[in-house]
């Protein structure tokens, strides 16, 4: 494949990705203060991404074979219970995570 | 508190990224193989672009030798959410002052989502380095293996994606404990799931998100109303 097209090509996608992620931080960045509107947003923001992420992450499951939407279920909330119960992210994940790739398996 | 501890840290931190991001890099890395894209290439992307769901569309992109318009248009596309997540840290990187500029370029959802679970405080903005720094690391590391030696790891990896889903429950859970947070959280759900019902699965995620950036825009201009009646008061 021609050099020169994927060395196009990677800078083009750097760059338009670049942009996307600099945008915020051009159009209010500089030392000028932050619009109260924009400052609240940005607070409410995260938990509201967190969950769309959440449903991103098992966006296929609806229309998948019914045992891994239920296995997915049953890995999520021991991961769920595990951290209301402990607040260890590490165990939490690291447990889900084992009982979820047992799960697949059998 | 010392760089090697704050760097400790940030590493427990990112130890679910680097299970997601390990075995994700060598998915793509494999993909770029099986297309006969040298190793070199991936490796560049995966230091360059940086963006997971990007560079495994330009997997197909670049076998196809598509025009530079359509990668282009693909980047701005696949990566549209991303314009979301710099608004939550305009002021937090104003204290990364040579690092800013990286930390902006590195803003993926899981450097996002690990930065959102980030306490404010006096070493943050080291911290928040840290962890960027380290996820792309984990990237390369992983896009290089799958690359160069994919095929011949022996260990089955089925299933540990879920780290991933994991990781963001956990902060989910996490976010739920503030009170004030979770009208914004019951929001962001409902709004996900009626656009993944909707629209489903490949079409769902910037409609959801812009939806729900324009609602919060309203509930941030009610909330903001609210707590100047109350200082005029």
């Amino acid at each position: 494949m021609n050099t020169g097209y994927l060395v196009m090509a990677i800078i083009i996608a750097g760059l338009c990705t670049l942009a996307l992620r600099a945008l915020p931080f051009l159009l209010f960045g500089r030392n000028q203060k932050i619009p109260p509107l924009v400052e609240t947003l940005g607070d409410l923001l995260p938990p509201a991404v967190m969950m769309i992420l959440l449903i991103y992450s098992v966006k296929d499951l609806f229309w998948a074979e019914w045992q891994l939407p239920i296995k997915t279920f049953a890995a999520l909330f021991v991961t769920t219970a595990l951290h209301v119960w402990r607040r260890n992210v590490l165990l939490s994940i690291v447990t889900g995570t084992v009982l979820y790739m047992v799960l697949v398996r059998i | 508190m010392s760089k090697r501890t704050i760097f400790q840290r940030a590493f427990l931190r990112t130890i679910p990224v680097l299970m997601g991001y390990l075995v994700l890099g060598m998915a793509f890395g494999l993909l770029m193989h099986q297309a006969g894209i040298s190793s070199l290439w991936s490796f560049l992307m995966s230091i360059f672009v940086f963006a997971g769901s990007l560079q495994f569309v330009m997997v197909g992109l670049l076998s196809q030798q598509v025009s530079l318009l359509t990668i282009a248009l693909s980047a701005l596309a696949v990566n549209s959410r991303h314009i979301f997540y710099g608004i939550s840290f305009i002021e937090r990187f104003k204290k990364n002052k040579r690092t800013r500029p990286y930390m902006i370029f590195s803003l993926t959802d899981e450097t996002y989502a690990l930065l959102c679970s980030l306490p404010e405080g006096e070493h943050s903005s080291q911290e928040m380095f840290y962890v960027a720094l380290l996820d792309q690391l984990y990237w390369i590391c992983g896009t290089l293996l799958g690359a160069v030696a994919g095929t011949l790891i022996p260990f089955d990896f089925t299933g540990v994606e879920f780290a991933m889903s994991a990781l963001f429950m956990v902060i989910v859970v996490d976010q739920w404990r503030e009170v004030r947070n979770r009208q914004a959280a019951i929001i962001g759900l409902i709004v996900a799931i009626l656009a993944l019902l909707l629209l489903g699965p490949e079409r769902f995620l910037l409609p959801s998100l812009s939806i729900c950036a324009f609602m919060l825009l309203l509930l941030s201009h009610k909330r903001n109303q609210k707590s100047s009646q109350r200082v005029s008061l």
